[in-house]
């Protein structure tokens, strides 16, 4: 009797020495498998340019959110809107999986000429009601890419349409309207559904 | 996105003369893929894998299609960062070899769609028809 009631108290004992150690072991921090994430964010530069209803845009425009930013198109007909997919994939992923912070889709236009904002809108709404197409004078998006560090160059005309060259990063912009991490190219939503809670959470 | 979704029922296969003297056609396409244009755009992307089951290599020149005003062979290429998109004028298949048009890649430029919901590509090398495929075209998935 007394073996069975040490045994059981063994039991209890070693159950409770495990769960505290488990409950105080510190959490392995998670870190990126692509983001990488800027150490100190900047605010984004100045511009002034429009959305796809036509009414302002500016750098405030980018606070009170999480935003994930791709330069790119409408006459783009591999890249842009494949990364628009899959920006519009890991956004689902994101939400199905309970994330609380979801971030807004956005796309800026490097080739203003033929993007209005109507033609953008009907391009990025396609990908989402809630995307955010910005498009403007030219000089206007130089300040915002400029500031950003994001290329992007009118290329040589093939046939009957001209192309334009251009970064394939995506920028994820805090609520606090600042520049606090870059996606590479090739995207892929999984990336996206693992690096972007870590980079919420290390605000 | 669903690049098999008509990879083995769609494609209809003419042309080319070595047809006639080889069992197998020498040129074959699988994985179609045409996407269909976004709302007001005038252009859209191909996608396909060419396989070339004959011992010499197939130039391929140009693509047309009764259902788009022009087509041209693209090739998106990302260095440093940078995405620039450039017309390839030639494409080699190397014998007992595929290539394979896939996004972020070598894609089909589709410009000024007609709306038809089938659409058909021909291949040639000159004016020479080396290929002619029939497939719909495939709806984008959000």
């Amino acid at each position: 009797m007394r073996l069975k009631q040490f045994l059981i108290a063994l039991l209890l004992g070693s159950s409770l020495a495990v769960g505290i150690f488990i409950a105080t072991k510190p959490a392995e921090p998670r870190t990126p498998i692509a983001a990488l994430m800027i150490p100190q964010p900047d605010p984004l530069p100045d511009f002034s340019l429009l959305d796809q209803h036509g009414n302002p845009i500016t750098a405030d425009s980018f606070r009170g959110q999480w935003d994930l930013v791709f330069f790119g198109f409408t006459h783009c007909p591999d890249i842009c809107p494949t990364t628009l997919q899959t920006l519009a994939k890991s956004k689902t992923a994101l939400i199905d999986a309970g994330v609380e912070s979801i971030p807004r889709i956005v796309l800026v236009s490097v080739d203003p000429e033929r993007d209005t904002p109507e033609a953008l809108k009907r391009y990025v709404e396609y990908f989402g009601d809630d995307n955010l197409g910005v498009t403007g004078d030219l000089e206007e998006i130089r300040k915002l890419t400029d500031g950003l560090g994001i290329y992007f160059e009118k290329a040589a005309t093939t046939g009957e349409n001209y192309n334009v060259d251009h970064s394939a990063v995506v920028i994820v912009v805090d609520p606090q309207g600042r520049f606090a991490a870059l996606f590479s190219a090739p995207h892929k939503a999984e990336q996206y559904l693992h690096d972007f809670p870590i980079i919420v959470a290390s605000q | 996105m669903r690049p098999h979704r008509y990879s083995t029922a769609l494609l209809i296969v003419v042309g080319l003369s070595l047809f006639a003297c080889s069992k197998q056609p020498p040129l074959v396409a699988s994985d179609v893929v045409i996407n269909e244009a976004l709302p007001g755009q005038m252009m859209t992307a191909g996608y396909l894998t060419l396989r070339n089951n004959s011992d010499a290599a197939i130039r391929i020149s140009s693509v047309s299609s009764p259902e788009f005003g022009a087509v041209e062979m693209h090739e998106t290429q990302i260095s440093d960062g940078i995405a620039r998109m450039r017309a390839v004028d030639e494409l080699v298949v190397a014998p007992q070899s595929s290539v394979k048009f896939e996004r972020g890649g070598l894609h089909l430029m589709l410009m000024r769609p007609s709306g038809d919901r089938n659409v058909s590509l021909n291949f040639y090398q000159g004016d020479a028809l080396l290929l002619s495929i029939t497939t719909p075209v495939t709806p984008r998935d959000n």
